[in-house]
């Protein structure tokens, strides 16, 4: 476990594991680097890339400082771009991936190269859009301290699930460590933005994005969840779109990983070649 | 956070916080200490907090294979770096291994216990619930083994096993299902642990909520009756999945009296 400070004085506490050219693994909600998708990716990219896990500020053993601003998540990585050499190669899986995206808007080529595994627009009609006034009543559970309802809340009109099955999560063990996360729901729902709406992507957002870009959506996903990938990979500049087969959101990262350390390999080989090149003529 | 090297090398992550006398928090099955993590901060108001990641779990590591006494002497050596004696406290399957910590004479002032899952009515289909999650582990099955402990120990339906799997949650669970054969190995059979209760010899407190199961509130009315200086306390309108500060508040109480 390392520390790194980032520019308002939060600390940023991440994991690093492997070695190789550096790959920054961002978090969606509800997630941190104990509970979430990106342990085990960084575990499968840890043969070929220095990983990074982190804990998004306000998670785990990383502080918090309020306000809240998607900013300071952008100024986040890129303090832990900072501590990896100063460039990187940046993921994001969920709403992470839309944070992963603003980063990669706005850090330039720091940003070598951009993966994202289904970043959760709601674009057309294929599903019901995120509610009116949702944003706001999140945030009122969590300055209520309601923090079971604000769980109950992203279940249901967040993700989806049925009511049923909202009910029947507060009987596992993991919703203490849930509700001890629940204060940043808010903070997804702003990275979000108004991108859960039904209405098309607004090219403009991203515009500034450098990297060439990979989205990834799972064979087996919702239709407005694979809708919104093809979407996204439509307005980026420079973006292949994929499917991973079998794949839903929940992706497997054994299944992820071979994908993503081929888009990621393709990027670091060429600016390194002249040095091996170098190092053979000597 | 903090570390500790255990006896057998294995290192011990923990949070400490506050000031006070020393109290250590043990997570139940299926979670590492973030679980507790809202517990630890309303108790750090009085007490110095341990809130311990038990091994395999969150920053701690592990050393295989597992045994039940490997994890006491985690418990005491994290009592030793609090000074040498300690309150413990521990949740559901975590409640069952600080039962075992006690009985083996570890220095603890106060035992804390909530809603060890402990069953009155023999439950046939966990008596092999670690060799089950062991294999399955072994066979690289993680997934199946949170399906068998969101199924057949918690009593969650097929129709939401299958919801899970598509959940935020779901790869955390799968991280840690390792862990999943310690909290069955500390429960053994799930049945009452009379011996195991009648040798505990240090004031203990055993809560449980008004919501909870019957089976549970049944369970912790026979064990507060086994432990010999044991007082019993029920949360109003708490179920097993205990709400972190309204217990610690509670707790803050109990204790200082």
């Amino acid at each position: 476990m390392s520390t790194v400070i980032s520019r308002d004085g939060t600390r940023i506490t991440y994991d690093r594991v492997g070695s190789g050219p550096a790959v920054i693994l961002v978090d969606g909600s509800l997630s941190s680097r104990s509970a979430g998708l990106n342990a085990g990716l960084a575990a499968q990219l840890a043969t070929q890339f220095s990983a990074y896990i982190y804990d998004r500020r306000g998670r785990g053993d990383s502080g918090d400082t309020l306000p809240y601003a998607v900013e300071r998540e952008i100024e986040d990585i890129d303090g832990l771009v900072e501590a990896a050499g100063g460039a990187a190669h940046l993921y994001g899986v969920s709403s992470g991936g839309v944070l992963a995206l603003d980063a990669a808007n706005r850090l330039g080529t720091k940003i070598t190269r951009l993966a994202v595994y289904e970043a959760p627009f709601v674009v057309d009609d294929a599903r019901p859009p995120i509610p009116d006034g949702y944003p706001e009543q999140m945030q009122k559970l969590i300055t209520q301290n309601r923090r079971g309802e604000a769980i109950d809340l992203f279940m249901s009109k967040g993700i989806g699930m049925p009511g049923w099955m909202v009910f029947m999560m507060r009987f596992l063990p993991f919703r203490a460590g849930q509700k001890a996360l629940a204060h940043t729901l808010p903070y997804d729902v702003a990275v979000m933005g108004d991108t859960q709406s039904g209405k098309p992507l607004r090219a403009q957002r991203w515009a500034s994005i450098t990297a060439p870009t990979l989205v990834v959506a799972g064979g087996k996903s919702r239709t407005w969840m694979r809708n919104g990938q093809l979407a996204l990979a439509d307005i980026l500049p420079n973006a292949e779109h994929r499917v991973l087969d079998g794949q839903m959101h929940i992706v497997k990262a054994e299944a992820l990983a071979p994908m993503l350390i081929h888009f990621f390999s393709d990027g670091t080989r060429l600016p390194t070649e002249p040095d091996l090149a170098k190092g053979i003529d000597r | 956070m903090n570390t500790l090297s255990s006896p057998d090398g294995t290192t011990i992550a923990y949070d400490q916080m506050g000031e006070g006398p020393a109290i250590v928090l043990l997570p139940g099955g299926s979670v590492d200490r973030m679980s507790n993590a809202s517990l630890a901060a309303e108790l750090a108001k009085d007490f110095t907090v341990y809130n311990v990641d038990r091994r395999g779990r969150g920053d701690s590591t592990d050393t295989l294979p597992y045994a039940v006494e490997r994890e006491i002497e985690d418990i005491s050596a994290v009592i030793e770096a609090a000074g040498g004696s300690a309150h413990l406290y521990g949740s559901s399957s975590g409640a069952g291994l600080a039962m075992h910590a006690a009985a083996d004479g570890a220095p603890i002032d106060k035992l804390v216990l909530w809603e060890p899952p402990y069953n009155l009515n023999p439950r046939p289909e966990l008596a092999d619930a670690a060799k089950v999650f062991h294999d399955l582990v072994a066979a690289g099955k993680r997934d199946e083994a949170v399906e068998h402990f969101m199924g057949t120990v918690v009593g969650l339906p097929p129709e939401f096993l299958a919801g899970a799997r598509q959940s935020p949650f779901w790869e955390g669970q799968v991280k840690i299902a390792h862990t999943l054969e310690y909290d069955a190995t500390v429960m053994g059979d799930y049945s009452m642990p009379v011996e195991l209760a009648r040798s505990i010899a240090v004031p203990t407190i055993i809560g449980d909520g008004s919501a909870s199961m019957p089976f549970m509130r049944e369970t912790v009315d026979r064990l507060a009756e086994l432990i010999p200086s044991a007082a019993r306390v029920t949360l109003d309108g708490q179920q097993h999945n205990v709400d972190g500060p309204v217990l610690g508040a509670a707790l803050r109480e109990f204790l200082a009296a």
